[in-house]
């Protein structure tokens, strides 16, 4: 039998069976539209952590610190050495002290960080209120977001005002007035690298950044290469990929379950259908049909059914996905929060999906192939 | 002539096994041997291996012991593909209960043979067409088999019987479920397979009104075959309508002409009637035996063209 004669067959045997053919198809539609939703919003997270943790500027950053011998101190000469060293479009030294700001009338102890304006962009800072550092600020400062809870006050309590702070780390403590000109996401409080100097002349850490991700490899060597540690932030993109991998496998196994059951239910109705069909195999066998087309036939069925709930499946939870996302956005937005994609579905993660369940299905209709060929035709003509 | 059989069978016996130490031997050592173009009746009572026997020609079931020779090869060294392939091509089965395929429409039904043999569509469902017509029923090819009363869908079955153009029709009760008039067109339809077209035609029946057509009759009685009787002069019957109309047709073109049926006045015949003729050497052959081709022994030999033109079917059907 030609190849499409048995594809005429077996989908005229499916039509045959309308309401069957729904149900059975209906419930791979379920088990791929499982996978594929579940999946998808993990590769959504995955993508949104990916996006809102390592912004593409970031990861052009090389952060240095200190090697901990005597020659790798982190000084104003290391900075001068990283400047010279290939691809390198920006040096950043940042300082980190221990400060107690009087903020109101709560005295506290801060992390401050005195940077360069460049510095806040390679790190990606978020201004949430007021301004960011510019070249010329001098005693400003920019204040977290968390300080502001943690101490209970409001943005308008320190915005544009001035505190009084007092270095408590180093031997000479170093008393000033400073404004508060901008409010951030992160953590700490930065502060103008002029205003803020540290007494060892060390920096805490050094952001080289690199005119492209490509570089990046290459120029973190050189600073290796110079008794620095160094770190760059495509270790952590890989640590979240990890980590979303097994996310994954744990949401597609959810959905793996659904899918096992669609299959069983393949499976029953061509057993069923073996069943209907005994006489009429008979009568196929008793007018010269080979046994491997009739069993092609069989297993082309269940492939079709896999095929139809793959398509059907991953249309299915991809509309799902997609309403529950702009449900959630919808709230979000009403919250004044931000508008995301929480559901990404990868091309060849779809392609592979319609693979799997025709794979699948066509493996359910296996046995029951096998029986069909296997069947005696006089006995199967006699069965009514 | 010299005749050589076209199915032989030798000590046939079959024996069925009900249990332990319960034996039926539905068929005792049987022998016997069919000849080309013969009208063959098995007629006896219900149980006496009549239908074993069928399916054991058919090759349906494999004997207990014994042979059976078409054509000089014993069906036992077939192998399970070639066993199709000989069901498919050697033989056509008509059934009692007319055992078409209620979800297919009656040319599929016709085609479907042609289809395992691996046929392109169009061409098996022009063959169909034709074979529809020549049973008379050429309007009802969109029907399927459940809008066809009995005896319609047996006459579709014994359309299909013919499809690859077999050596010998095996008919199994034909007109077992079937109204006398029914029952009658279906074995006028059979006879005249027989007569016409030389084919070999095997009836099972346990109708004796059916008996005066046979060439011969094998009386069976308890999976013997207890007698067998020769009919001298077989009664004529008039032939089913459609096939007399083939008749008429040709013997305007040999009115005319001294030359063979598939001369050029052919042409005038629609195309896939020309086909299907043209597979056929014998003038009279509406619906030719392939056995008669293959036979060396038969005279008048056809064009070599549509020799050719069989032989690019025959190539196709292997594809």
């Amino acid at each position: 039998m030609k190849p499409f004669d048995i594809f005429r067959t077996a989908a005229g045997n499916l039509k045959r069976n309308r309401l069957r053919t729904i149900l059975t198809v209906s419930g791979v539609v379920v088990g791929v539209g499982a996978i594929v939703f579940l999946v998808s919003l993990g590769f959504g997270l995955q993508k949104l952590a990916l996006e809102k943790i390592v912004s593409l500027e970031a990861l052009k950053v090389i952060t240095v610190t200190s090697g901990g011998k005597s020659e790798t101190v982190l000084d104003s000469k290391a900075v001068e050495k990283f400047k010279k060293l290939d691809n390198v479009t920006d040096v950043s030294p940042i300082t980190r002290q221990i400060a107690k700001f009087s903020l109101g009338e709560i005295d506290s102890e801060q992390v401050v960080y005195s940077v360069k304006p460049e510095y806040l962009d390679m790190e990606n800072i978020k201004i949430s209120g007021g301004r960011t550092l510019s070249k010329d600020s001098k005693n400003e400062a920019l204040i977290s977001k968390e300080i502001l809870t943690n101490l209970g006050l409001k943005q308008e309590d320190v915005l544009d005002k001035e505190f009084i702070y007092t270095l408590t780390g180093s031997s000479s403590p170093q008393k000033d007035k400073i404004k508060v000109v901008g409010i951030f996401e992160e953590k700490g409080i930065y502060v103008p690298f002029e205003t803020i100097k540290n007494s060892e002349g060390a920096y805490a850490s050094v952001k080289v950044k690199i005119n492209d991700k490509a570089n990046v490899p290459e120029a973190k060597k050189a600073v290796d290469s110079l008794g620095f540690n160094t770190s760059i932030i495509k270790d952590q993109s890989k640590a979240i990929n990890q980590v979303f991998y097994i996310i994954n496998i744990i949401l597609g196994g959810f959905g793996m379950i659904a899918f096992f059951v669609a299959a069983i239910g393949i499976f029953n109705t061509m057993t069923i259908s073996l069943l209907e069909r005994t006489h009429e195999i008979g009568v196929m066998k008793a007018i010269g049909g080979n046994s491997k087309d009739i069993a092609m036939i069989f297993i082309t069925e269940s492939a079709l059914i896999g095929l139809l709930g793959g398509i059907f499946g991953l249309t299915a939870g991809w509309l799902f996905g997609f309403i529950l996302n702009l449900l959630a956005n919808f709230m979000a937005t009403e919250s004044g929060g931000e508008a995301v994609n929480l559901f990404d579905i990868p091309l060849i993660f779809s392609i592979l999906t319609v693979f799997f369940s025709f794979f699948i299905s066509s493996v359910a209709g296996i046995w029951p192939a096998k029986r069909a060929a296997k069947l005696n035709p006089l006995e199967a003509l006699r069965y009514e | 002539m010299a005749k050589t059989p076209v199915i032989k069978a030798v000590n046939l016996s079959k024996t069925f096994k009900l249990g332990k130490d319960n034996e039926i031997v539905a068929l005792h050592s049987v022998n016997f041997e069919i000849y080309s173009g013969e009208l063959i009746c098995f007629f006896g009572p219900s149980g006496c291996g009549k239908s074993t026997l069928l399916s054991m020609l058919a090759g349906l079931q494999p004997p207990t012991s014994g042979e059976v020779i078409v054509r000089g090869k014993n069906l036992a060294n077939y192998k399970k593909k070639e066993l199709s392939a000989y069901r498919r091509e050697k033989i056509g089965m008509v059934f009692q209960q007319f055992n078409l395929i209620l979800s297919m429409t009656v040319l599929e039904n016709i085609a479907l043979p042609m289809a395992f043999g691996g046929m392109k569509r169009k061409r098996r469902m022009q063959r169909a067409l034709h074979l529809l017509e020549v049973v008379g029923l050429g309007e009802k090819k969109k029907s399927v088999p459940a809008d066809l009363s009995g005896g319609q869908q047996q006459k579709v079955a014994i359309a299909r019987s013919l499809i690859n153009n077999p050596w010998i029709i095996m008919a199994d009760e034909p007109t077992g479920n079937l109204d006398s008039k029914s029952a009658d067109d279906v074995i006028k339809l059979l006879i005249s397979l027989s007569r016409k077209s030389k084919r070999t035609v095997i009836l099972i029946t346990h109708n004796p009104d059916y008996l005066q057509y046979a060439d011969r009759v094998f009386r069976m009685k308890d999976g013997r075959i207890d007698k067998i009787d020769v009919n001298a002069k077989t009664t004529k019957v008039e032939l089913v309508d459609s096939v007399s109309k083939l008749d008429k047709l040709k013997e305007n073109e040999n009115s005319e002409s001294e030359e063979p049926i598939f001369s050029s006045e052919i042409g005038k015949i629609e195309d896939e009637k020309k086909e299907v003729l043209s597979e056929g050497e014998d003038e009279s052959n509406e619906i030719p035996a392939e056995e008669d081709k293959e036979e060396e022994n038969v005279e008048p030999r056809e064009a070599l063209s549509e020799k050719e033109d069989e032989s690019k079917e025959k190539e196709e059907i292997k594809q």
